[in-house]
């Protein structure tokens, strides 16, 4: 029951909520990437960024283009409108999570603005470097693609 | 059509039924919607296969509570739910529906079944009769009827509406349910506040600003005019918007074209206006304080909101409607409110209106230990040294005063014809009588 109800609360921004039944679903199926990638944003939208940036190091260190192929329409994705209120929230201090939280987001819209966002952490942990690192190899790949 | 959940064998089957039937997977997508579906919304099956469910429904238990989710939930599959479906010119359809889930063979959910008639001989009027919600919104009371069936005429239509009424009537639940029932419903709405910023930060915020534009411009960005392009805008409390920045609005309105701040590039944008003020704005444009001009543009179709206490019927409804909000909330259970603190809430006089209600609703639950009922010692003081009484009737009393009215009205339409009148209420000749007798005639 826990994935479908969590993918509804999710539709209707319930966070919290879709927050609880989506982490029971990936406890059944651990290596179920479209539930981690709904769990990235709520995690993300209840403030346990660390626990957002540790899923996020899974799906792109796995299966990246499960992000980046998003599609905001049929996906039903928060992100391009959360990214617009936290980039535009009035004055607001950039802090490592409202960082992190964006370099997350962006992903789903567009890979470079998140890199742009992961690099400008200014201490940088290993789990950063290793983003940081899987985002520009994805970006290079995807220019080699595009050439060829 | 994806068929991981149905053979071509049952597709026939489900297209040959009357009844309208739509799959979804368990991401909320359509997989599968049947021929009397399509001829009952208008909404061919091509539009909707792979969208999400909304895009079909577009119902009011989208608001209420899914009845999919609903099954998940309980476990119980949903049979002669009463609801409604909005048809593609935007009629909306009373409806009966059941609700079930499709399942793998390991009993995992793995999307869901509806399936719905139209409720025979039932308007959306008739239905409001039974039914106190309408997107979001609470209340059966005749102003709200008459509001939620202009906002089904104007469904169809991209003009603007100004919304109006006193601090805490549910603006903003009205224009919600405006663009949850219009066409551009799978587009943006964008809220922003007029009163909540200075004019210079308000022009950023409307129209954006390019970097260096002003002292804390320090990259560019784009306003709410292009996030809400396609979609709607709602501009809330718009009698507080300057005069400068009414001139701008009005442009936009008048062109479709604006300027980013600090930039001269002329952009369109297709977006449709919703605005709200409590401000009576013809008193505003008499001290020149809101131009005449733009006040005709955005009153194309005017809503006023009643305020709460000429709705009192809905009191008990809203009540109830705060009770069940606060128990998910502070997991805990209140069952009702008890009769005497229903009476002391109809009869105050909810200046603040439903924010008003909502506050003193939570102050009491949050007070009370009681979980059978919400007693009067919880409510707020002010409400329990109500010194504006409105003469101590029941709220049985509001009732038969709102249907003695609707009685005298009809009796007016209709040539005192008591009759017609029994017969277009449903109700015996002799119960038109009874009402008239405790009343003076013309």
């Amino acid at each position: 029951m826990n994935e479908m109800l969590g993918n509804q609360y999710f539709l209707s921004r319930n966070y919290p909520l879709a927050q609880t039944e989506l982490e029971r679903a990936l406890e059944q199926n651990p290596s179920n990437t479209s539930v981690k990638k709904k769990l990235v944003i709520c995690h993300i939208q209840t403030g346990s960024t660390e626990r957002a940036v540790d899923l996020f190091l899974e799906i792109i260190t796995h299966d990246i283009h499960s992000i980046i192929d998003t599609d905001p329409l049929f996906d039903n994705c928060p992100c391009p409108q959360l990214v617009y209120e936290m980039e535009n929230s009035l004055p607001s201090p950039n802090t490592k999570e409202k960082i992190l939280a964006l370099g997350m987001l962006w992903l789903f819209c567009d890979i470079r603005q998140s890199l742009k966002y992961f690099t400008s952490v200014v201490t940088p942990n290993k789990k950063i470097e290793k983003i940081v690192t899987q985002l520009q190899s994805t970006i290079q790949q995807l220019q080699t693609t595009r050439s060829e | 059509m994806d068929h991981t959940f149905l053979t071509e064998h049952s597709i026939g089957i489900l297209d040959s039924l009357p009844e309208g039937v739509y799959v979804v997977d368990k991401e909320f997508h359509i997989v599968y919607v049947n021929a009397a579906a399509s001829s009952i919304t208008g909404i061919s099956r091509n539009e909707v296969v792979g969208k999400i469910c909304r895009t079909f429904c577009r119902s009011e238990r989208c608001e209420l509570g899914c009845p999919i989710t609903e099954v998940l939930r309980s476990g119980k599959n949903i049979l002669g739910l009463e609801s409604t479906l909005q048809s593609s010119d935007g009629t909306i359809l009373p409806i009966t529906l059941n609700a079930s889930l499709l399942k793998n063979e390991r009993g995992q959910p793995i999307g869901g079944i509806i399936s719905f008639r139209e409720k025979s001989g039932t308007d959306f009027g008739e239905y409001l009769n039974h039914h106190p919600h309408f997107y979001g919104i609470v209340g059966k009371s005749e102003p709200m009827k008459k509001i939620y069936k202009t906002i089904e005429q104007i469904a169809v239509s991209d003009a603007t509406v100004l919304i109006t009424g006193e601090t805490g009537t549910g603006k903003e639940l009205v224009a919600d349910a405006i663009h949850k029932t219009s066409r551009r419903r799978e587009q943006p709405f964008v809220k922003v506040n007029c009163a909540a910023l200075p004019d210079a930060l308000l022009g950023s915020e409307l129209f954006g600003h390019m970097k260096g534009a002003f002292t804390d411009a320090v990259k560019d960005r784009i306003g709410r005019f292009e996030i809400a392009n396609g979609g709607t805008l709602f501009l809330d409390e718009i009698g507080e918007m300057s005069l400068h920045m009414q001139t701008q609005l009005l442009r936009v309105l008048q062109e479709g074209t604006f300027e980013r701040v600090g930039e001269s590039v002329t952009r369109k944008t297709d977006v449709r206006i919703l605005a709200a003020t409590n401000k009576d704005l013809k008193t505003e444009i008499a001290k020149n304080r809101f131009r005449e001009d733009l006040y005709y543009r955005l009153n194309v179709i005017p809503l006023a909101v009643p305020p709460l206490r000429e709705r009192k019927e809905d009191i008990p409804l809203l009540a109830e409607h705060f009770l069940r909000k606060y128990e998910r909330r502070y997991a805990k259970q209140i069952k009702q409110v008890s009769p005497q603190a229903l009476d002391i809430l109809v009869h105050y006089n909810w200046t603040g209106n439903i924010r008003e209600l909502e506050n003193a609703i939570e102050y009491a639950f949050v007070r009370s230990k009681r979980t059978d009922t919400l007693c009067e010692c919880c409510l707020p003081p002010q409400l329990l040294n109500n010194q504006q009484c409105d003469g101590y009737k029941s709220i049985k009393e509001i009732e038969a005063d709102h249907k003695t009215e609707t009685i005298l009205s009809l009796l007016r339409q209709h040539n005192w014809n008591k009759t017609k009148v029994a017969r277009l209420l449903g109700v015996n000749r002799s119960t038109i009588h009874r009402k008239l007798k405790n009343i003076d005639q013309p």
